[in-house]
């Protein structure tokens, strides 16, 4: 049995907010205009094999003489169900109460209740109709607050919501993260036995995609970082003269590559999230040449320390691996050697960019080449915008509808909390991507920075 | 708003690139087959092929790097095709594409797929050859051993036959193995010696090109399946039923003050300072009324005939369908105004711009209602 929920309120108390957080998609419309919403709207949510129905609801408009009109109809309490069910099948009153009927058919069909009220402002007694409509429904039923604007009235709601609900919660629906989200869903599997089997599917399912969008966005920061560090672009010219005449042009069509290859991964990286609409703008780099501008980098990537001690862990790793070889014989001195060159390395190229190279063809002629990106901080500076947004998706819920701004991230906070051997693997890898070598099992390497800002909750959701 | 195209896979499991390297391994394989086979069945001076010889090629050696290549995909180690690919003389462009694929978590997926493809490549190569020198040579199949006898062969032999026990012409017998027995000191070759050739077919078929095409089409799906991890995030679709959009929006006129004396209808059950403030700002009421769904419309005009009207509201609540009932009821003759007050326990305030703007809607569905504020001064 497929689970269904109708999300039900007074209006413009964050209905569709919270069904876009359930649902976790941006497709549904979120209006700040209340008694527009005359229809339900029916949001049917497959993830894996398993599936449930979220139902926006129009708001109550006249739940008082609903109210009275089905106390005229049931005199006590067993007849209160026929009554709403004669309520709905009454033509008049479907004339009278358009809302009432459109929210109340599919809860009468089986739905269950989510009544949805906002804890920013203080109870009023005109609520208790429309609570006690739902409550002659006979329906599974739990209440949200919904702190829209702040939580100074929770407490009051709790303790009035508490007399016509079994279950009460807070639900913020602008930051509620996965696991409040699924408790949600888990108190149905108590007031609704029956839906048990089918609500725990749909938990293992939530849980089961947000770890493979874990494994997926490490596959595709590690493609954009591959792709980006190794890109270089060649043009064919005749004399060196032309070669000097097309620079600039290869230059900015180099540069426009590279900050649209990153604009595309940044977008793979939102619909992964199932963000459809979602606008993001990218702070501090409103110019072309911004994203290369070496000192720039710093905000996103390393600054210049950071960057010598990062190459000297990539270089002591690659060295280390001669130890091994020689069995400790070398008494180490790859590892140092290695740490060395590679500190002296970065500190010496901490400037660099892209390089200008012509080379002579033997059949005559000459190939323009820029790139590839040349400067130890680049890969840096990619990982920590793309982690940035990552991170920014993962603490935003779909109900927002504002624009993502994305400012600068601390990269050097988020590596520093990988353990040694983590930090090595990481140094090591970004620095053969800037070599453009390949690296094995990138993504895996990338995956536990992924994970490091995670709550202790949210680390649950990793298997 | 159109919808952006979804998370897609990142490369493509048969791009271009990766397909021409896939064919060019396979070519490579082929190749192999074909000269190694070729080697090994020419044979001596005189034509003789060691038929054990052909078992190490065709039945030991591919069972050995079969288990090898799988025990190395299992404990994560490189084997002869991640040498082959990390070889500096394929394209660039490929080299490129190669960087893509192992940055990924595919990388031993694919790796095992294309040293499926290298295997199953030199079987067919292997075959072909057999084939075609069955065809246009007399193969001779001897075998010598210094320290076996026939019947010391037969049970190996019977063993490694067991697969296809049901292909009687390819099975060993104690008199085919001591006809084609060679031996320098006796000399000779049986007439028979080339009746091994089902035998040796079966063998390839069974130990070398069944099994690799069977992990090749493993392979395959285990590859689909690892990049399309992401197209399965893709696939948890929601399904959103459309709403009619909303009308154009009509707003009423805000104003600040009352032209004269008025009655206050007070729908929001409003508390004592509350009143005490609109007294204060608006001047106080003629009239003081409480309105609720079940209000009688009539009773209260008749109380208080060509006064102004004012309904106050709370302005964070939007208004209902129930409040709109009863105030179309009311007299249009008066002027009608609707006060949204923002108020808490000890301060009261205007509405916020969000709930004004849904009040000037509201009051402009009514006709000639306007919207009453407290005024900057108040």
């Amino acid at each position: 049995m497929t689970p269904r929920f109708a999300v039900v309120g007074h209006p413009n108390k964050g209905k569709s907010s919270i069904v876009a957080t359930l649902a976790q998609n941006d497709d549904i419309a979120i209006s700040t205009r209340s008694g527009t919403t005359t229809q339900c709207q029916q949001v049917d949510v497959n993830i894996g094999d398993a599936s449930y129905s979220l139902i926006d609801t129009p708001g109550f408009q006249r739940p008082t003489l609903v109210l009275a009109w089905l106390q005229k109809h049931a005199s006590t309490a067993d007849k209160r169900i026929n009554a709403v069910k004669a309520f709905l099948l009454n033509e008049d009153c479907q004339r009278q109460f358009p809302d009432e009927f459109e929210l109340l058919t599919p809860i009468m069909e089986g739905a269950a209740i989510i009544y949805v009220v906002d804890g920013s402002r203080p109870y009023g007694a005109e609520y208790e109709a429309e609570m006690e409509i739902l409550r002659w429904t006979g329906q599974a039923s739990l209440a949200l607050i919904n702190p829209i604007e702040n939580e100074l009235y929770i407490e009051q709601w709790q303790q009035a919501l508490g007399q016509f609900f079994k279950v009460v919660k807070v639900f913020n629906a602008m930051q509620a993260e996965l696991d409040k989200q699924l408790s949600v869903l888990e108190s149905f599997s108590t007031i609704r036995e029956d839906w048990k089997d089918a609500i725990d599917k749909l938990v293992a399912a939530y849980k089961t995609r947000a770890s493979q969008r874990i494994e997926a966005t490490a596959e595709l920061l590690a493609a954009l970082l591959t792709k980006a560090c190794s890109y270089q672009l060649t043009q064919k010219v005749l004399n060196k003269e032309q070669a000097n005449a097309l620079r600039p042009g290869l230059e900015t069509a180099y540069f426009a590559k590279l900050k649209s290859m990153e604009k595309s991964h940044h977008a793979s990286l939102k619909a992964l999230y199932a963000y459809h609409h979602l606008i993001s703008e990218v702070e501090n780099l409103p110019d072309t040449g911004s994203l290369f501008d070496t000192e720039k980098w710093i905000v996103w990537g390393l600054n210049r320390k950071q960057l010598v001690t990062a190459a000297a862990m990539a270089g002591a790793a690659a060295g280390a691996v001669i130890d091994l070889g020689l069995a400790g014989s070398s008494l180490f001195l790859g590892a140092l050697g290695g740490g060395l060159i590679g500190a002296t390395g970065a500190w010496l190229g901490a400037d660099k960019l892209a390089e200008f190279k012509l080379q002579g063809l033997p059949v005559g002629g000459y190939v323009a080449q820029q790139g590839p990106m040349k400067n130890k901080n680049f890969p840096y500076v990619l990982l920590g915008r793309f982690l940035h947004l990552e991170e920014l998706l993962q603490q935003r819920t779909h109900a927002r509808r504002d624009t993502l701004l994305i400012s600068e991230g601390e990269l050097q906070a988020k590596i520093s909390e990988l353990n040694d051997d983590q930090q090595k693997a990481l140094h090591k890898a970004l620095d053969r991507t800037s070599r453009q070598k390949p690296v094995g099992d990138f993504a895996s390497i990338l995956k536990p920075l992924l994970l490091t800002r995670r709550t202790p909750q949210n680390n649950s959701l990793i298997p | 708003m159109p919808r952006q195209p979804g998370y897609r896979v990142l490369t493509d499991p048969l791009s271009n690139m990766e397909a021409r390297f896939t064919l060019a391994l396979g070519f490579l394989g082929l190749l192999l087959g074909i000269f190694v086979s070729a080697g090994v069945l020419a044979g001596d001076e005189q034509g003789r092929v060691n038929l054990l010889f052909l078992l190490l090629l065709f039945a030991f050696l591919p069972v050995v790097s079969l288990l090898l290549g799988l025990v190395l995909l299992l404990v994560k180690q490189n084997g002869i095709t991640a040498l082959l690919v990390s070889l500096p003389f394929w394209p660039k462009a490929f080299l490129q594409a190669r960087m893509s694929i192992e940055s990924g978590n595919r990388r031993r997926s694919w790796l095992f797929f294309e040293s499926q493809v290298l295997s199953l490549a030199f079987a067919a190569g292997s075959i072909i050859v057999f084939i075609a020198l069955l065809l246009g040579t007399d193969v001779n199949f001897v075998w010598r051993s210094t320290l076996l006898e026939a019947t010391d062969l037969l049970p190996i032999l019977q063993i490694i036959s067991m697969p296809w026990s049901f292909w009687n012409d390819a099975q060993p017998g104690l008199d085919l193995l001591k006809q084609s027995q060679n031996s320098r000191i006796a000399g000779g070759v049986s007439s028979y010696s080339e009746n091994w050739w089902q035998f040796v077919l079966a063998a390839q078929l069974t130990y070398n090109f069944i099994p690799r095409a069977v992990l090749l089409v493993l392979a395959r799906l285990h590859y689909k399946h690892k990049t399309r991890i992401s197209s399965r995030l893709e696939r948890d679709e929601t399904t959103v039923s459309q709403r009619r959009p909303a009308d154009p929006e009509a707003l009423a006129t805000v104003v600040y003050s009352l032209p004269d004396a008025y009655q206050l209808l007070d729908w929001s059950n409003a508390p004592e300072h509350c009143k005490h403030f609109i007294a204060r700002t608006f001047g106080k009421p003629v009239n003081l009324a409480t309105l609720s769904a079940n209000a009688d419309v009539n009773s209260l005009q008749r109380s208080t005939e060509l006064l102004s009207r004012v309904v106050l509201v709370k302005s964070w609540e939007p208004p209902l369908g129930e409040l709109k009932d009863i105030v179309t009821l009311m007299d249009a003759q008066t002027q009608n105004f609707i006060l949204p007050l923002d108020w808490n326990e000890t301060s009261i305030k205007a509405a916020s711009p969000a709930h004004l703007q849904e009040w000037r809607r509201f009051a402009a569905s009514l006709g000639a209602w306007k919207i009453l504020q407290p005024g900057e001064h108040s």
